[in-house]
């Protein structure tokens, strides 16, 4: 007898953990639904943890937008990143890569993978990592310091990417609630969403800053 | 829980910081495993009594603990805990040891979990009629599930988590009243009571297994934000955690040292499943089988989350080659720690008994204990008070400081008596793996990375 109760409570809670888990999954689906009108011809696509990831075009460039689940931070609770990319090529850039708070778990950053600090600059907050591929990252920072302090003005700003294929920026799109993550290291984001005037505006950043690195790299090659 | 307090002229609502159900979850999470298992061992050192006191001045070290990792948490932004706090205010040879001390604090404490799981599912399977029902199928099983889960980053919810939290915390208290503590029907405490049979070394041996109850609490407490102010922390989760744990570990011991005679109590696997077991009741029998289980299973699951990320950021930083920092591309998970660090596991679940596998847990949290108790003096004298800005400052430095090292010292003596050789084994293990770091690995590190605090330069630098 007490082992069929026992045997009815795993099935109450198999099927609790079946019912909650596709309510989860189809919140996780559903979160960049409201947004795919911001690029061109749309195509969403869902990774093997749900997270959707959207691709497009905007002003004649490749755009990708995508969901970047964070839990790996020990003492920290999970984060839910989102970045977005344009392809907008900047012929001769090096790579300029600007990390907020950087803990060395960021695994989705480029900041990580560039050798060369570069010295900070006046306007940006004090905890932001600056990397590049060398001297040339320093005076591309000097010359869109201004932009970049205006981006990284926003505390949920986590990096700010330029290459010579395009820039991305990744920002916090929600964060794991504390109970589940307390009880269990769940990381449920309730309430992470990604709304479209974040969006364009970060859209419209990067292609004013791929835009400002332009000029400047044609006066450094004359 | 709708007070209000102020911290540097900054409203802090203790709701935004603190609601209810994480007041909840701060009780009751991964460290109620320890009422279920272990901390009777204290018994078996001392004597019933003596387990108490152990549990009480055990209570004390960890208010001591409580209180120093809240200053300097709350002012060391970065998340990462005690392992941040090294690479700031010490170095990286202490970063790495902090780091080797959490991933095999939770390894261990998770083999313990395993080691639980499986003698729980070989005493019911016997009581059952399954005589040949064997404990290391189970243990490795229950390894392999929730590293495969991790592995995975397989997603719970609330409701799923609540009732498995709400069951092991519910059994306690269902049992306590099952016994019927305010009568001598069941629970005989002066007929089982039987003084200090060892004396007042006793005491001073069961302080040994006296942290079990806690251990883990200053982690489990700590999950911090990404972008808000670091002025927020406030000891009050940590300290609610430990007078949750307090109750809940009288509850166990009065419960248990009125059942069983102390000689067996001090040796037993599962004190609790035994202790319902004697009530002779298959309702209270089953509750408790239920308890244990999901307690041991969300230990395990939350030690395996949490070693696994230590080791992946020791790799992250390259403390550890970098091969272990790798995720997986798919389900973002640092599969390679998690995958390296079961092996590790099942040997010490499988060829260790449950005293040993439970004391290296120990040392490894009583050595970060001990590192903590250096680390706040270091902390206040390099970056004395009005020099950075700190969340919440401590009462009283260096008091707590000195009475956590003097605890800690007592405690290692503690182990000493009667597990001398594991606490010789981990210090050499340690001393070896320092050496390793120092001679071999050091030169990968890329010291200007460690330290990314907005701190001045440190007093005398």
């Amino acid at each position: 007898m007490s082992f069929v109760v026992f045997g009815c409570v795993v099935a109450i809670l198999c099927a609790v953990l079946v019912r909650d888990k596709r309510k989860l999954w189809l919140t996780r689906l559903g979160l960049l639904d409201g947004v795919t009108g911001v690029v061109d011809r749309p195509t969403l696509r869902h990774g093997a943890d749900g997270f959707p990831r959207l691709t497009g075009w905007r002003g004649g460039f490749p755009v990708s937008i995508e969901l970047i689940p964070d839990t790996l931070t020990i003492r920290r609770l999970p984060q839910l990143w989102v970045s977005v990319t344009v392809e907008r090529p900047v012929q001769g850039a090096p790579r300029l890569a600007l990390l907020a708070r950087p803990r060395g778990t960021e695994f989705f950053a480029l900041a990580d993978r560039l050798a060369y600090r570069c010295e900070p600059v006046f306007g940006l907050p004090e905890d932001v990592m600056i990397r590049g591929d060398g001297p040339a990252a320093q005076r591309l920072l000097g010359r869109l310091a201004r932009p970049l302090g205006d981006l990284f003005a926003d505390p949920r700003i986590k990096e700010v990417v330029l290459t010579g294929r395009g820039a991305r920026i990744i920002w916090q799109a929600g964060e794991g609630k504390r109970g589940e993550h307390l009880l269990l290291r769940q990381a449920v984001f309730e309430g992470a969403e990604v709304q479209v005037r974040d969006l364009e505006k970060a859209l419209d950043a990067l292609e004013d800053l791929c835009a400002a690195a332009g000029p400047y790299l044609a006066q450094e090659v004359a | 829980m709708s007070q209000v307090t102020a911290i540097h002229g900054e409203k802090v609502s203790l709701l935004r910081v603190l609601g209810p159900g994480h007041v909840w979850a701060l009780g009751v999470g991964i460290v109620l495993v320890g009422e279920y298992m272990g901390w009777n061992f204290a018994v078996g050192k001392g004597g019933a009594l003596a387990a108490l006191i152990a549990c009480w001045v055990a209570g004390l070290l960890y208010t001591c603990v409580a209180m120093i990792d809240s200053e300097v948490t709350s002012t060391v932004a970065a998340a990462g805990g005690q392992y941040a706090q090294a690479k700031h205010i010490v170095g990286p040879l202490m970063a790495f040891n902090v780091g080797l001390f959490l991933v095999f604090a939770y390894t261990m404490l998770e083999a313990a979990n395993a080691i639980t799981a499986g003698y729980l599912v070989q005493t019911v399977g016997a009581m059952a009629g399954f005589e040949n029902v064997h404990d290391k199928p189970f243990i490795v099983l229950t390894i392999m599930f929730l590293a495969w889960l991790n592995y995975r980053g397989v997603f719970a919810t609330l409701t799923f988590n609540l009732v498995i939290t709400a069951v092991a915390c519910l059994a306690i208290v269902v049992l306590f009243a099952g016994v019927k503590p305010w009568t001598s029907e069941i629970v005989k405490p002066a007929e089982m009571l039987n003084g200090l049979p060892y004396g007042w070394l006793g005491v001073v041996a069961a302080l040994h297994f006296g942290l079990w109850y806690y251990l883990g609490i200053e982690g489990t407490t700590q999950a911090a934000e990404e972008v808000r102010s670091p002025a927020r922390a406030l000891p009050l989760g940590t300290m609610t955690g430990i007078i949750t744990l307090l109750v809940a570990a009288t509850m166990t011991w009065y419960i248990c040292s009125g059942l069983m005679p102390w000689e067996y109590l001090g040796q037993a696997v599962t004190p609790l499943f035994d202790a319902a077991r004697l009530t002779d009741s298959a309702f209270l029998t089953v509750f408790l089988f239920i308890g244990t289980i999901f307690s041991t299973l969300a230990s395990a699951n939350g030690c395996i989350n949490d070693a696994s990320r230590a080791w992946f950021s020791m790799g992250r930083d390259r403390y550890l080659p970098v091969w272990f920092g790798a995720v997986h591309p798919v389900y973002r998970t640092p599969y390679r720690a998690i995958v390296f660090l079961v092996p590790v596991a099942l040997i010490f679940a499988l060829g260790a008994p449950l005293d040993q596998v439970i004391t290296f847990s120990i040392l490894s949290g009583l050595l970060g204990y001990t590192f903590m108790s250096f680390n706040v003096i270091m902390f206040r004298r390099k970056w004395p008070l009005g020099t950075i800005k700190r969340g919440y400052v401590h009462p009283f430095h260096p008091l707590p400081a000195i009475v956590l090292l003097l605890l800690c010292s007592v405690t290692y003596f503690a182990v000493f008596l009667g597990y001398g050789t594991q606490l010789v084994a981990m210090m050499v293990f340690y001393i070896v793996a320092s050496l390793w770091f120092h001679f071999h690995r050091y030169k990968y590190v890329r010291r200007g990375d460690q330290f990314t605090m907005a701190w001045p330069r440190p007093a005398g630098y």
